[in-house]
This record gives C-alpha cells, structure tokens and sequence, in this order.
C-alpha cells in the first residue's frame, strides 16, 4: 500500500493503516525529539504523544505533505514536554547523555576507535550547544540542519515565514559555532574551530 | 570617523546575518553577488562563513538514533468490536430482508389457494351481489364439489327445520366451524345473523347494503389487525343468507365472506385472518388440502419472526450510532 491508501485507510479510523505510517516515521519523529529535548525518555514521551494525537487528528488532515504534518504535531509536543519539565537554563557537560547509550547507525565503519571517541564527544558539544539555544531556534535548527529539511519545509511546519526561518536559524548556527568556540580547549583538537581573525577598520567595534 | 564606523559596523553585520542563508544558496541572485562582494574584502565574514560551514557540516553529520521501542498505537481490543457490530447489522438486515420475502410467498401462496377455496361458493355471492349478477361462475367443477358436499349436509338439517329457526341454526353451525375465534365475534355474528334474518327475504337490496356496509367497514381496518376484522367478516356472512335463492346455509362459511370486498387492498389480510373457521370447515369436512395449513401455520411464524427480527435490527442500529 502507498501512503497515499494508508492515510486514506488511517482517516477512517483504520489503526493498522496508521500503525504502518508510524513505522516510517517514528525514527524520525523521535530523531526531532530527541536532538529538540536532549532526553530519551523525554523524546520518547512526545513522540508516543504526538503519534498518538496525529491518530486522533487523522480525520482534520487536509492532504499536504504528511511528514510536514506529523513533525508539526511532534515539535508541538515536545513544546509540551518542555513546559513539563522545566529545562535547565545551562547544561553542563556532565549532565550531557552519552551517546554510546544509544546503538546508533555508522555510515563510515572504516573509522578508528580513537576517532569514534573524538567523534561521539564531539557530538556531545554539539547536542549541548543545540540544547543552549532558545527554543523556536532550536526547533529550526534541528529540522534544517539535524533532518536537512529546506526553508520551505521548515517553514510549513513551523508555521512561519521564510524570512523568520532564514533569521532563526543564522542566529542558532551562530550560537552553536559560539558555543564550540567557547570550549575549543575542550574538544578534541581536530575539532577545534579556528579562531576569529582581529578585524580592521573597526571603529565601532564593541570588543 | 566615528559616524562612518558606526555605517560599516551595521553593513558587517547585515552581511554576517546573510551568511547562513548565503551557505545554504538561499538568497536571490542580486543578494548573492552583494554577499560575495563583502566578503571578498572582509576577513572577519570569510572566518564566520568557514566556522559556520564547519558547524553545520557536523550538526549534520550527528548519528541518527535508533528508536528505543516502536511508537505504533497498540490496537485496541475496541475497535475490534466495532467492527464486528459492523457485521452484525448487516447480518440481521439480511436476514429480516429474507424472511420478508418468505413472508411474501407464504401470502402470496395464501392469496392463490384462497381464491381457489373461494370460487368454490361463487352462487351466493353472485346472487346477493346484485350488480355482479351478470358474472359467470368460472369456478370448475371439480371445486365446487367439495361446497356441495357441504350444502347438501346442511340443507339436509335445515330442511327439518321451521323457516323461522334456520337463523339459530345457522349461528350454532357457525358458530361449531369458528370454534377457534374468541366468543366476541361469535356474539356480534349471532347477532348480525338476528337482524339479517329479519329483513323479508327477496330484499336483494338490502342485503346489498349489509354486504356493502360490510366492505366498507373492512377496508379501512389494517392488514395486521386480525381482530378487528373478523367481526366485520362474521357480519357479513348472515347478510347472505336472506337472498331469493335461498341458500342460507353456505352463507356462514368464512370463505364467501372473505370474498365478499374482493377490491378492497384490506380484504386479503382478513382473508388470512379467518384461518381458523377456514380450517376448521376444511377438517370437519374432509376437504382442501393440508398444504393450506401449512401455508397459514408459516405466515404466523414468519411474521413473529419478523416483527422480533426488525425490532433487534432496530436496535442494534441505534445502539451502534448512538457508540459513534
């Protein structure tokens, strides 16, 4: 069956047909979930959520693009999750999960164990500096930049203009590579960004 | 100075603000080339643009996780049975609709050996209904033998009778063959017998009139009312007998009675509801075949049948929509 049929089926009210469509999309709703909340159990809290409303909302789906939909209702959802538990305002990076918890996909195999380390903890800062920035950026980011959506995408999901996509996410990219630069010293060195050039004719310069 | 470095400053970070969309080839062609320009004499840009390519390049590159458990709504044991009520309404319209139809045939199957039972007493009707007086008895032989049988055993009582007492006589022959329906209706016929015999004999039209009276009063009563028809029937059986051909002793089988309104849409259903005193007749004397009483046994089956059938149908569809 095409999605198509199983969105059809599933407006019915067909659970089986729903439950289909959730098997390809739930890595990726939890996927949003979890860079968005930086909690598997959190993640996975809003993700049951959001399948489980999308499946009561079946029949106010007005055709579209369903995984533009089916992500609206999970970043809704972990909104919810984060008025819930109270996010910390800074997470030090003790508080970080390890990743290892977690069996993820490797696309390059070939990759040594000292730079599997260096890797996953730089993965850390990452994810540390995703979850420092204020949420509506958040939610942008990780939809472009984590999932590789388009502006337009973006946009359809948010709810938002182009302009504001554009603006939201030059801003968390920014803070991110902040972020990173803050704890250059931190990381491994080949992760180390390079550092800002003293620039000239800075009259107004405030640093 | 001051004021030109403040300009520059806000040009800087116009085009840094750019950067991001300008990586991801998201601005227009003319933006682009403004873009590039900037850059192309700002050192400080060309850094940001490289640590902000660096930065998304990884956020990219972080590993896809696999889903801890799967999020597909567990099927519920409701809609399970939902759906089985689904079938079920269904399955009970089926079935009432079929036994509909049997009940069809069965009446249909009635109506055909009634009106063959009927054409076995055509004289009296003939000759009471003055109008259709002109309408030849079509009624085969072999038919009407059986009525004859039965008009010679009653004629044979009657005739040691006083003129004035056949009227008795008839009510209790009558009443011997309605032996199944309720005494109401025996009293009403007894006494519609009374004041039919009353009336002078040779009074065709007066007899016309009871027998019109009779029709008209059984038209209106419904198909499925059996009880407020039989006494209308029973009272239009003595209007019969006081006819110039004297025949009296016919008048009371049902079967002319029945056949008296044989416009009337109603006449039918009365005609199913006399089965008793129709029966009755047919066991005392021997004649019409069992397969009428087969007939009859199976429209009061199905129609029980029926009516249960379309009230659980009913039912069942209420309940469902009102679950929905």
């Amino acid at each position: 069956m095409d999605e198509d049929a199983l969105i059809a089926a599933a407006r019915k009210g067909d659970v089986r047909a729903f439950n289909q469509l959730v098997v390809h999309y739930q890595g990726l709703a939890y996927n949003v979930a979890y860079r968005i909340l930086n909690d598997p159990d959190a993640a996975a809290d809003a993700t049951q959520d959001a399948f489980l409303s999308a499946y009561k909302a079946m029949p106010k789906f007005r055709g579209g693009s369903f995984k533009s939909w089916v992500l609206r209702i999970v970043t809704n959802a972990c909104y919810d999750q984060l008025r819930v538990k109270q996010r910390r305002p800074t997470s030090s990076l003790d508080d970080l999960p390890v990743e290892a918890d977690h069996t993820f996909y490797l696309e390059d195999t070939s990759e040594l164990p000292d730079e599997f380390v260096e890797r996953q903890e730089l993965n850390r800062f990452i994810q540390a500096g995703i979850n420092e920035l204020p949420a509506e950026q958040r939610l942008v980011l990780v939809l472009s930049d984590v999932q590789g959506l388009s502006y337009q995408e973006v946009a359809e999901v948010l709810d938002i203009s182009l302009g504001t996509v554009k603006s939201r996410l030059s801003r968390g990219r920014a803070k991110v590579r902040d972020f990173l630069l803050e704890r250059g010293e931190l990381l491994p060195p080949r992760y180390r960004l390079s550092g800002k050039p003293e620039r000239q004719n800075t009259g107004g310069h405030a640093q | 100075m001051s004021w030109l470095g403040t300009q520059r400053e806000t040009e800087h970070q116009y085009y840094e603000e750019q950067l991001s969309a300008y990586l991801d080839g998201e601005l227009l062609p003319r933006e682009q080339e403004a873009v590039e320009q900037h850059l192309a004499g700002c050192p400080s840009c060309r850094w940001s643009l490289e640590t902000l390519r660096q930065t998304v390049q990884w956020t990219s590159e972080l590993p896809v996780l696999r889903v801890p458990r799967t999020f597909m709504i567990p099927v519920p044991a409701e809609p399970a049975r939902a759906r089985r009520r689904w079938r079920l309404v269904p399955a009970l319209q089926g079935v009432t609709a079929l036994v509909a139809l049997l009940l069809f045939f069965a009446v249909a199957g009635d109506v055909m050996l009634t009106g063959l039972a009927r054409q076995s007493t055509p004289e009296p009707q003939v000759v009471t209904l003055s109008k259709e007086a002109t309408r030849p008895v079509e009624a085969p032989e072999a038919v009407i033998v059986e009525t004859v049988v039965v008009e010679k055993e009653v004629e044979g009582l009657m005739a040691q009778e006083a003129p004035q007492a056949e009227a008795s006589d008839a009510a209790e022959a009558e009443a011997k063959m309605l032996q199944a329906a309720p005494a109401d209706v025996l009293t009403v016929t007894a006494i519609a017998r009374i004041r039919a015999t009353e009336a002078p004999a040779g009074m065709g039209g007066g007899t016309e009139v009871a027998a019109e009276e009779a029709a008209a009063a059984a038209a209106p009563a419904p198909a499925g009312d059996t009880r407020a028809a039989e006494p209308t029937l029973a009272l239009e059986a003595p209007a019969v007998p006081p006819t110039p051909t004297a025949l009296p002793t016919l008048a009371p089988e049902p079967t002319v009675a029945a056949l008296a309104p044989p416009p009337a849409p109603a006449a039918e259903g009365e005609a199913l509801s006399m089965p008793g005193a129709l029966e009755e007749s047919e066991r005392e004397y021997g004649s019409r075949p069992a397969l009428l009483t087969w007939v009859r046994w199976g429209e009061y089956v199905l129609g029980v049948l029926l009516i249960v059938l379309v009230g659980t149908t009913i039912g069942a569809m209420v309940w469902r929509r009102s679950r929905r």
